[in-house]
């Protein structure tokens, strides 16, 4: 019992075989099995989160959120998908037709395309590529060129401003995050996702380099275009971005991919980060790691949600200086720091964490102290621009 | 016929398909997005080849960046519908200019410096790479 994903995997494989199939053939037809099993999973999954997410941010909010279909409303998100199905797929005059119909098909395709390599268990994962962390970058990022599509081809000029903000955005905060991405990469020695997981025993990466998993934290949901950074569909700038043209299931595709996608930054920093499916015992028992994981993925899910029902939009000068003044600049260091750090200590467990702390702890201080120092020259310029009369107040007519 | 034979031949089908494409297609957005096709069977045959680390690059520099690069090129050239068909008429004009570049590129008083240097820098560059490339004695010819 304590290995269920390969007595499966291997019961199957024998059903296989017995009915006569070649070997060879029968190891990539369960891989296409693997595929399909782990991508209905995940866009089955969104059902729930959905529902999750709308019943969190309702009680951030102070409301009920859905409560009417099935018990605590958890059959909500699935009578929206019915009425989605039922729409009517609108393709506007002047479209390009088959890109615009090809684009939603793009985005899902990336989002579930990084599950392929996540190990959610010691024995469960689609597959082991050593090259994983540069995978998840160059798949992730699939998903702007399915925008990228679906604003061109809607032949509307509020999509295609969308469509701008969005690759604008995305292509911004790819920077640091790829920074970020280094981080784990350096620490483990490896770009596979199983290696790195295999690496956070005994200490977790985010022990190591705190500001490194922030920053590939807050660079994702960027990356996603979520709360706080949901400017791709500022409704009352460009109504609804890139998709504004759309509706019925191509809308729906769209929806799934940005929840999904919000689920898999949770999945993604857990495995990079928090220690994917290590824990007491897990090595021993993998599907004691899968609940280790799923457990460490609902904690950093319910942070995004929290992120997105706390903060106010962010303005886009806001977000292009967070991006390229701190962010960027605070990875590279952060990067160096980690990498120094780790080159002079040469103790392999939890002996060279108070060194990494100590390193985070100054980094952290010079860089509120940038920042304070930033703050004040601004304010200055600002107070000298709006009121020049209080720095030379006029002179008192004497005559008077 | 192995199941690796088959995803080449279908693979190998889908790049020459859009290869053509990309130079047939009169649309300029639509060129874009059958050589980022292209170049996705390109990723695929690494990916054949077990050449994992250049199919990943192979799908990160030039679909993600080259390919959004080119997009937003077209995006801007919203002017241009489609590309000219007919090839322009320089039959009293390629003679004259063709002859002046040439003799413009050897002249001294011209560009025979900036040329030379071009070539000496591609010529190293080329001499570097056969070097770097070059199978050492060790390996065996293993290169």
């Amino acid at each position: 019992m304590a290995d269920p994903f390969t007595l499966i995997a291997d019961w199957i494989r024998e059903l296989l075989i017995g009915f006569g199939l070649d070997p060879g053939f029968t190891v990539v037809l369960l891989k296409f099995v693997g595929a399909a099993v782990t991508a209905t999973i995940a866009l089955f999954l969104t059902f729930f989160t959905i529902w999750l997410e709308r019943k969190l941010v309702a009680r951030i909010q102070d409301r009920l959120g859905p409560n009417r279909v099935g018990p605590y409303g958890l059959f909500q998100t699935i009578a929206d998908f019915l009425k989605l199905l039922t729409k009517e797929v609108l393709v506007p005059q002047g479209a390009d037709r088959l890109v615009f119909m090809i684009a939603p098909l793009l985005v899902v395709m990336s989002v579930v395309g990084l599950w392929a390599v996540v190990p959610f268990a010691p024995t469960l994962f689609g597959t082991d590529i050593n090259v994983g962390i540069l995978y998840i970058v160059s798949i992730g990022s699939v998903g702007t060129l399915g925008i990228m599509m679906a604003g061109l081809s809607s032949n509307n000029k509020y999509a295609l401003l969308g469509a701008f903000r969005t690759v604008a955005l995305m292509l911004s905060y790819a920077v640091p995050m790829i920074i970020s991405l280094l981080v784990p990469t350096l620490l483990s020695g490896s770009m596979g996702l199983n290696d790195v997981v295999r690496a956070q025993d005994p200490v977790w990466f985010v022990f190591i380099a705190p500001i490194a998993a922030l920053i590939f934290f807050v660079s994702s949901i960027a990356e996603v275009g979520r709360a706080p950074f949901d400017l791709v569909e500022a409704e009352s700038e460009i109504v609804a971005g890139f998709h504004i043209e759309y509706s019925g299931m191509t809308f729906g595709l769209f929806f799934v991919a940005e929840f999904l996608h919000a689920f898999t930054i949770a999945v993604l920093t857990v495995t990079l980060f928090l220690g994917g499916w290590q824990g007491p015992g897990a090595s021993t028992y993998p599907i004691l790691g899968f609940f280790y994981f799923l457990i460490k993925s609902s904690v950093v899910y319910f942070t995004v949600i929290w992120i997105r029902g706390t903060f106010p939009r962010v303005r886009i000068d806001h977000l292009n200086n967070l991006n390229w003044k701190v962010l960027t600049p605070l990875s590279l260091v952060a990067l160096i720091f980690t990498a120094v750090i780790e080159k002079l200590t040469d103790s392999p467990g939890w002996g060279r964490v108070p060194l990494h702390l100590l390193g985070t702890l100054i980094l952290l201080f010079l860089t509120f102290a940038a920042l304070r120092a930033y703050a004040r020259s601004v304010r200055k310029k600002e107070e000298g621009f709006m009121n020049p009369a209080r720095k030379s107040p006029p002179a008192p007519d004497p005559a008077s | 016929m192995t199941i690796l034979q088959i995803i080449f031949l279908v693979t190998a089908i889908v790049i020459t398909v859009a290869a053509l494409m990309v130079v047939a297609s009169p649309n300029l957005v639509h060129a874009a997005l059958w050589l980022i096709l292209t170049l996705a069977g390109v990723a695929v045959v690494f990916v054949l080849l077990e050449a994992s680390f250049l199919a990943v690059v192979q799908v990160a520099v030039y679909i993600d960046a080259i390919a959004i690069l080119f997009g937003g090129l077209a995006l801007l050239l919203t002017q241009v519908q489609g590309l000219p068909t007919e090839p322009p008429d320089i039959s009293d004009l390629a003679e004259p200019t063709l002859d002046a570049l040439g003799k413009a590129l050897v002249d001294v008083d011209q560009y025979v410096i900036a040329f030379e240097v071009a070539s000496v820098l591609l010529l190293a560059a080329l001499i570097g790479a056969i070097f770097v490339a070059r199978p050492t004695a060790e390996s065996g010819g293993e290169g």
